[in-house]
């Protein structure tokens, strides 16, 4: 079930592993780096997934498709270490490289607040919203960590690299996840 | 050939996710600032005033039941409560954005004793440093935000409890009131 895919860590001090794992249940894979101190985890999110949850959450079936259609992952972050430095976040420096076209950030909660603006989105269906999406800046204290989505932007079933960056007490940390996919719309 | 398969053996839990226990940990707000007050509804209509609580500390539990982990925290935030109550220490779950009907069905599956607050339209939580969910605060008897926790916890370990037992050994020293808190504490 479990492949594990030893990566070079690019621009980091050591090789680093990028696990790579599939749900035999639900066909879901799940890409996971793990340091001494930080680890990221994304599953990917089926776009019938988002639909149902934010169609359950007051978004009309018109304003829940972009977001089924947007990459969904689901992201766990932790600050591993049980003392020391904080680990910094800041997703806007976090770069989509997809096979064909331009690397980009992922698509952050402040963009998607002025279309549901546009759209004229109830307000407790924003509040979901907010609350929902990973926060586009953190700091993790020494045990911490947060799960939330993060919406990559390349259609369903497009392939791309990752580029994760932080920072631990200011030292600027960097791994790149490689041929992660968005799931697809029919699985 | 055998040594090899050997070390490979020995190394692959080291690998396996979460393989290492996590941190249980409450981080210190060093500069204390005022914890933002409420008044909410609980689930039988009974209203909670935040700042009616002063004297004793008070954990405040920022949450949803659609948040896996802080469904996860549920049950050890249940047992930390049977001890806490007779502890002198408040416990409070504000759910952020949900009506009653929902968090009564969660009630069904995770029965807690504790209030559960509701903070439907988000205001509450907009006004408290929190970014995601579950966030956790401890107030301290003076109403001052003591320490922060997020992402879930095992709320029954007493490594995590302790600092906050101790807290109440701070309610004889209280101190000029600081301003109240807002954005982020980090």
């Amino acid at each position: 079930m479990i492949v594990l895919q030893a990566l070079l860590f690019s621009g980091g001090a050591a090789a680093a592993d990028v696990e790579h794992s599939r749900d035999p249940a639900t066909g879901l894979e799940t890409w996971q780096w793990q340091g001494d101190t930080a680890s990221f985890t994304f599953t990917q999110r089926l776009p019938d997934q988002s639909r149902a949850y934010f169609q359950g959450r007051g978004f009309a079936s018109a304003d829940a498709e972009p977001v089924a259609m947007a990459c969904v992952f689901q992201a766990i972050i932790r600050n591993r270490a049980g003392s020391g430095a904080p680990i910094d976040l800041d997703l806007s420096g976090w770069r989509v490289i997809p096979a064909q076209g331009s690397p980009h950030p992922p698509r952050l909660e402040a963009d998607w607040q002025q279309e549901w603006e546009r759209r004229q989105l109830s307000g407790p269906a924003r509040t979901a919203f907010r609350w929902s999406l990973f926060p586009t800046r953190q700091t993790f204290q020494p045990g911490d960590w947060n799960m939330g989505m993060v919406t990559f932007g390349p259609p369903p079933g497009d392939r791309f690299d990752l580029e994760l960056t932080w920072k631990r007490g200011g030292t600027p940390g960097h791994v790149r996840l490689e041929s992660m996919r968005c799931a697809p719309d029919q699985p | 050939m055998l040594r090899t398969l050997l070390l490979i053996t020995a190394l692959l839990p080291q690998l396996a996710v979460g393989a290492t226990p996590l941190p249980q940990t409450l981080t210190p707000v060093e500069s204390r600032p005022m914890a933002p007050d409420f008044s909410l509804q609980d689930l039988d209509g009974e209203v909670h005033r935040l700042s009616a609580l002063r004297g004793r500390p008070v954990i405040v539990n920022f949450w949803a039941t659609w948040c896996p982990p802080c469904r996860e925290e549920m049950p050890s935030m249940q047992r930390a409560w049977e001890r806490l109550q007779t502890e002198g220490v408040t416990l409070l779950a504000v759910n952020v954005g949900e009506d009653p009907d929902t968090v009564f069905q969660f009630t069904g599956s995770y029965p807690v004793e504790f209030p559960i607050l509701f903070d439907r339209e988000g205001t509450v939580s907009g006004a408290w440093p929190m970014l995601g969910l579950p966030t956790t605060f401890v107030v301290d008897p003076q109403g001052r935000i003591a320490y922060r926790a997020i992402g879930g916890r095992e709320w029954d370990d007493p490594t995590l409890l302790q600092p906050v037992l101790e807290l109440r050994n701070s309610a004889a020293n209280a101190t000029t009131p600081q301003q109240p808190a807002t954005g982020n504490l980090q």
